[in-house]
């Protein structure tokens, strides 16, 4: 973990009812851990009545089927040299398998409307281990669109 | 202390209300002559009625078990040699007696609450103690609950 610092986002990902979607995951690279700086998701919402979503931050197995960013897509935060080893997927059309055991990082409500945000405190934050998955799995009661992004320093 | 971080969480819904008294969603028992300190927790609900009232949360030093169930507690930063100590439970079918209040907050049930505490001020639950949290719903809402400690 040498201070390369990279943002792995997503544009608005469609959720569709009550339906468990990965729409964010990264990967470590293989022998390299990668801290998880923050997460954060936010939604396009407009009904004041909605059901609030289920956000869940957890380690997973695999890759399901999802779409891959090139290196190009991911924003390093404080301008290095160095290019991001790290993969970063979004919006699974088919589910990757959760991890067993030490699965959930975190859990949240969030009301459609409106959004979440976390930056973890130094020493805190949780860890992918070498070629391990993070992703982030939303469930929403009723159709949303959502954007999320997941902070990472390798 | 030592660094070995975990987090108790609800990973399904905690229906809350129980007539309007006190209802312990979550409480972690740290275990005998080693001190856990609190890194920070949260809650969010479900509810979906903007003109709501507000629902009490407290965050409390609690002397007993009460009748809860289990609940497993998830290392932050896991593959070290070391695994968690603490327990966890959730969910108070019979309330756990209460010591002190350390934090009350007013939360609408169409969001939530979340707090992480500044390095240096984190509560401390003593070895062998419980700590706490305590809904008190005007009216039926479920919530998700975790708390971030350090053994």
């Amino acid at each position: 973990m040498a201070d390369l610092r990279f943002a792995a986002t997503t544009a608005d990902v469609a959720l569709v009812a009550a339906t468990a979607k990965t729409v964010l995951q990264v990967q470590a690279p293989t022998g390299r851990r990668v801290k998880i700086l923050g997460w954060s998701v936010s939604f396009d919402g407009q009904l004041v009545t909605s059901e609030p979503v289920t956000v869940v931050l957890t380690r997973q197995a695999g890759t399901g089927t999802m779409t891959a960013y090139t290196s190009s897509d991911i924003t390093t935060l404080n301008m290095v040299a160095e290019t991001v080893q790290s993969t970063v997927r979004h919006t699974a059309t088919v589910e990757p398998t959760a991890s067993s055991g030490q699965a959930a990082l975190d859990t949240v409500l969030v009301h459609p409307q409106s959004g979440y945000e976390v930056k973890f405190p130094i020493g805190q934050e949780p860890i992918i281990p070498g070629a391990g998955y993070v992703g982030l799995v939303i469930t929403a009661p009723q159709s949303v669109n959502c954007r999320s992004k997941i902070i990472c320093e390798e | 202390m030592a660094a070995n971080i975990f987090i108790a969480q609800a990973l399904s819904e905690i229906a809350t209300y129980n007539s309007g008294s006190p209802k312990t969603v979550l409480q972690v028992k740290a275990p005998a002559n080693c001190r856990v300190k609190i890194l920070g927790w949260g809650i969010s609900f479900d509810g979906r009625d903007v003109a709501a009232e507000p629902v009490v949360v407290d965050l409390v030093r609690q002397t007993t078990a009460g009748a809860m169930s289990s609940l497993y507690v998830y290392q932050q930063q896991p593959y070290t040699d070391t695994a968690i100590s603490s327990t966890a439970q959730h969910t108070a079918g019979s309330e756990p007696t209460l010591a002190d209040v350390l934090d009350s907050v007013e939360v609408h049930p169409q969001s939530g609450y979340e707090i992480r505490y500044p390095y240096g001020q984190e509560p401390v639950i003593a070895g062998d103690g419980r700590v706490g949290i305590r809904v008190t719903a005007p009216a039926a809402v479920n919530c998700r609950v975790k708390m971030i400690c350090e053994e």
